[in-house]
């Protein structure tokens, strides 16, 4: 549990209270991380980084929210410059060429629900860079499109219509899996 | 509903992963935190770097004042126990030869030489001031001529004559050596390593000889208490050694050109060679005879120290001096080492280490003086043939040169008189099978001698060393990779150019030896190039200040598993701020044990108009080297290591038939060192880091002079690898 002792501790620098913070954020901050970036390495990386700059700006941070969401979005956003420096600050769109395919690809309510996180973060992987990105910062991370759209240097509608061959394609990813699971039941 | 769908499916991948937790790595927060100290630091950057950099800087200047201190006051004190052993003298040679502490540059250098030497004609022109003082028409031609007052004029240059009347004199002088306080510590300091010579045994009396304490085995391993220091004795020699004396030397000759007088110079001495080859060591060394030159060894004091006269008058006639070629951890390499160099994380410290030894010029002129003072009587019938070589005025080249050379006698005497020790184990009846053992082994370390053969199992090492790499590098940009344990210097090819100056000033014996070397070194992970500056203050002590830029391809590895590559470009100046090495390499004093062991080798007469000269050593000191280092994380780092060191030097000296003003000498170095130590992080925690370095440095050199110029340069690209865990 983040406290605020914890926090004002941090504001002072206090070595002790740093890394109490770090205990308690480090795990789901780094598994933000390997959402983003593909490898460990790289989200190893992102991670330091990230912390770092929690604390070096955490005197900014001024109680008007969680301070987890304000941290996560710290770590979202070293992600993705990490992200940026990997692809040469290029947003690289994925061009699905049967894109009718992924809209008439049906739909299954309860298409992930057999899915764990760890094999939903590995099918997530699989997807192109972009697609990643926009589902990881849409639907997981919450963030609307014109977010997206500023973040990754993109226009909205871009973000809009690389979400929706987003989905499809995960949907596409996880199908074989779900018709093998409603086959073996 | 295609909508509704997609909600779903965006509600069910915020719900499985939105709250996922991963467990980061270990080292995470030992990076984080080691970044936040950085940061820290980083607030009050400029107050505290400074009072870090002056604390070490004072720790340094007082641990190497109380060094020099004790040193001196040490010595002084032993004036009387002094010169003792063959060995000590050889030991001077080898502080000579081997000036090297710092892994990398050791490896180039071959033929002993000093600069900061001073010149060993004060001595002759003291000794001669006082041989007509005292004895009147006794001192020698040689004497004579370095005197300005000769009054013979022997036109003729060669070997200065020998007779039994230059001993004496010395030896008088040895009495009086003892009346002349007024010399300086620093000089008496500067001249320690040239003290070690049968002419300071001539010079001392027979009662100051009864005052030593030398402990001597019949191994050849000469073990000495109270070794009295070498300079105790260049006290007696201090007032009237100055450049002003030189100049009165040959005032007759001053007509002739510099490379008429070499030339003139060198086909007596080659007939004297000759001569003397054939009357003396032929006979007697028919069984060592040199395959390839068929050189003659000799046997005996008297004809190995007849040898190595005539190689150093060959020398005269040209040829060219040693440099010392290094190379230091460095990174940490060393680098460099290690690699340093050997320091710390940084390979390139151990790669550009660079230790330039004084570079020299040899003459071994000077020899002559070593001819009439160490010579035997056995000697001296030939030796009288010779003349004693002309000295004119003129500051050519190769006047400057031939002054330096002056100033080498010292160390040829040394050299003579370490001859003489290994023989004097041996029996005096000329027993030819002591001496088997170091041609032996010369013999072994001729057949590969060959630089090709060098760099091939240099590089076989340093291929193997690639492999097994775990290179940690700090990156400004990346945090990854900071842990790693085991941090090996980059191995590679380093070229180095050696701008060898001589530095006239050494001959007033008011200023000390420097050098400027530029290396290059490149392997497949780095590009490092630098320049470094390298001045001697003692001959135990090297400063080098230099400038490195160097650009990494770092591999890391991580958890012995993972592997990463990554660039990282820096911009690393001053990267070794400071290197003060105190190197008791070859010394008694320091070292515990010492083996050393010279051949001298001469061609037969036939091909008397070329000399060669080759010798091997082999040592094992105590080095010590107290490094300040400035990394990529600008983090000053002090280190102070202690360790042993054994190297391995064999080098052959190549004159070339009638050319004066071409010498190529070929050398190669083995070069094996090890050291423990405790790193001391300023600006890090405060942690105290143990740290392990040992390296193998295999150099081979080709070293090509002209004595038609001042400077020297030396291509002596060497292959090098070296490991240093940190």
């Amino acid at each position: 549990m983040i406290t605020t002792e914890i926090i004002e501790q941090c504001k002072n620098g206090d070595r002790k209270g740093q890394y109490a913070l770090y205990k308690l954020l480090a795990p789901k901050m780094m598994a933000v991380c390997l959402r983003y970036l593909r490898y460990r390495e790289d989200a190893e990386d992102a991670l330091q980084v990230a912390f770092v700059k929690i604390f070096k700006y955490i005197h900014t941070f001024n109680f008007s929210g969680p301070f987890p969401a304000w941290a996560r979005r710290i770590v979202v956003g070293v992600a993705i410059d990490h992200y940026h420096k990997k692809n040469k600050n290029k947003f690289i769109q994925y061009e699905d060429s049967n894109e009718s395919a992924s809209i008439n690809q049906p739909s299954d309510e309860n298409i992930l629900a057999s899915f764990d996180a760890n094999e939903l973060l590995e099918t997530l992987n699989k997807l192109p860079e972009s697609f990643r990105l926009i589902l990881n910062l849409y639907a997981i991370e919450g963030y609307a499109h014109k977010e997206i759209a500023e973040m990754l240097q993109i226009s909205e509608g871009t973000s809009r219509s690389q979400l929706s061959r987003a989905r499809a394609m995960l949907t596409e990813q996880c199908s074989p899996k779900v018709k093998e699971i409603q086959h073996g039941v | 509903m295609e909508s509704n769908d997609k909600h779903i499916l965006d509600k069910q991948l915020h719900d499985k992963l939105y709250d996922q937790e991963v467990a980061p790595p270990d080292f995470a927060w030992d990076n984080i935190e080691e970044e936040l100290n950085g940061n820290n630091n980083s607030k009050h950057p400029f107050i505290f770097k400074r009072f870090i950099i002056t604390t070490a800087i004072t720790v340094s200047i007082a641990l190497l004042s109380t060094f020099l201190y004790w040193n001196k006051t040490h010595n002084n004190k032993s004036i009387h126990q002094g010169i003792s052993t063959n060995s000590e003298k050889l030991n001077a040679l080898a502080n000579d030869v081997v000036d090297h502490k710092k892994g990398v540059s050791k490896a180039g250098n071959t033929i002993p030489v000093r600069e900061n030497a001073v010149p060993i004609q004060k001595q002759d022109n003291n000794r001669s001031t006082n041989q007509k003082e005292k004895s009147g028409q006794s001192a020698s031609n040689h004497d004579k001529h370095l005197s300005g007052n000769n009054t013979n004029q022997n036109k003729e240059i060669g070997l200065p004559s020998v007779n039994n009347t230059s001993s004496l004199p010395i030896q008088k002088e040895a009495s009086e050596l003892h009346k002349h306080p007024q010399i300086s510590k620093e000089k008496v300091a500067l001249n320690a390593p040239l003290l070690g010579n049968e002419k300071l045994d001539n010079l001392i009396s027979t009662s100051i000889k009864a005052n030593k304490d030398l402990v001597k085995t019949n191994q050849g391993k000469v073990l000495k208490k109270n070794i009295a220091s070498q300079n105790d004795l260049h006290t007696g020699f201090e007032k009237d050694n100055t450049m002003a004396s030189l100049a009165k030397l040959d005032v007759n000759d001053a007509e002739k050109t510099p490379k008429e007088e070499v030339q003139s110079k060198k086909v007596p001495l080659n007939k004297i060679n000759s001569a003397k080859t054939q009357s003396q060591n032929k006979p007697q060394s028919q069984g060592f005879k040199n395959k390839k030159n068929t050189k003659e060894i000799a046997t005996n004091v008297g004809t190995t120290e007849t040898g190595l006269i005539d190689k150093e008058n060959t020398n005269v006639d040209g040829v060219a001096n040693t440099n010392k070629v290094t190379t230091k951890k460095n990174a940490f390499q060393k680098s460099a080492s290690h690699d340093k160099p050997h320091r710390g994380k940084k390979a390139s410290y151990n790669q550009l280490k660079t230790v330039n030894s004084n570079a020299t010029e040899t003459g071994f002129k000077v020899k002559e003086n070593v001819v009439i003072d160490g010579s035997t009587p056995n000697q001296q019938g030939n030796t009288k043939k010779l003349n004693s070589p002309k000295i004119t005025n003129e500051q050519t080249p190769i006047k400057a040169l031939e002054t330096n050379q002056i100033d080498q006698t010292p160390q040829m005497l040394g050299a003579v008189k370490a001859g003489e020790e290994t023989k004097s184990d041996v029996p005096k009846s000329n027993n030819v099978s002591d001496l088997k053992e170091p041609l032996q082994a010369f013999d072994n370390s001729k057949s590969d001698s060959k630089l090709s053969n060098t760099t091939k199992n240099t590089s076989l090492d340093s291929s193997k060393v690639k492999q097994t790499d775990a290179v940690a590098l700090k990156s400004k940009d990346s945090l990854a990779v900071k842990k790693s344990k085991l941090k090996i210097s980059p191995n590679g090819v380093v070229f180095q150019m050696l701008y060898n100056q001589p530095n006239f000033a050494n001959l007033n014996g008011t200023s000390t030896a420097s050098n400027l070397t530029s290396a290059l070194t490149l392997n497949s992970k780095s590009f490092l190039a630098s320049l470094l500056y390298n001045t001697s203050i003692h001959p135990l002590i090297d400063i080098n200040v230099g400038l490195s830029y160097q650009y990494n391809t770092v591999t890391v590895a991580q958890h012995l598993t993972t592997v990463k590559t990554y660039n990282d470009t820096t911009h690393r100046f001053f990267d070794s701020l400071v290197v003060v090495g105190v190197d008791t390499f070859g010394n008694p004093k320091y070292a515990n044990q010492q083996f050393n062991k010279m051949i001298i080798t001469e061609k037969s007469e036939e091909s008397n108009t070329n000399n060669a000269f080759q010798n091997q050593y082999a040592y094992l000191g105590v080095p010590l080297e107290v490094i300040f280092k400035k990394n990529i994380s600008h983090k000053l780092q002090f280190m102070a290591l202690v360790g042993f060191r054994m190297q391995f030097l064999a080098y052959k000296n190549l004159a070339e038939a009638n050319t004066t003003s071409k010498v190529t000498v070929a050398s190669q170095l083995f070069n094996y060192y090890g050291s423990v130590g405790l790193g001391y992080k300023l600006t890090d925690k405060f942690t105290l880091t143990a740290a392990l370095n040992m390296a193998n440095v295999s150099a081979g050199q080709v070293s090509i002079y002209n004595n038609n110029s001042i400077s020297k340069v030396v291509f002596s690209p060497e292959l090098r690898c070296s490991w240093f865990i940190f």
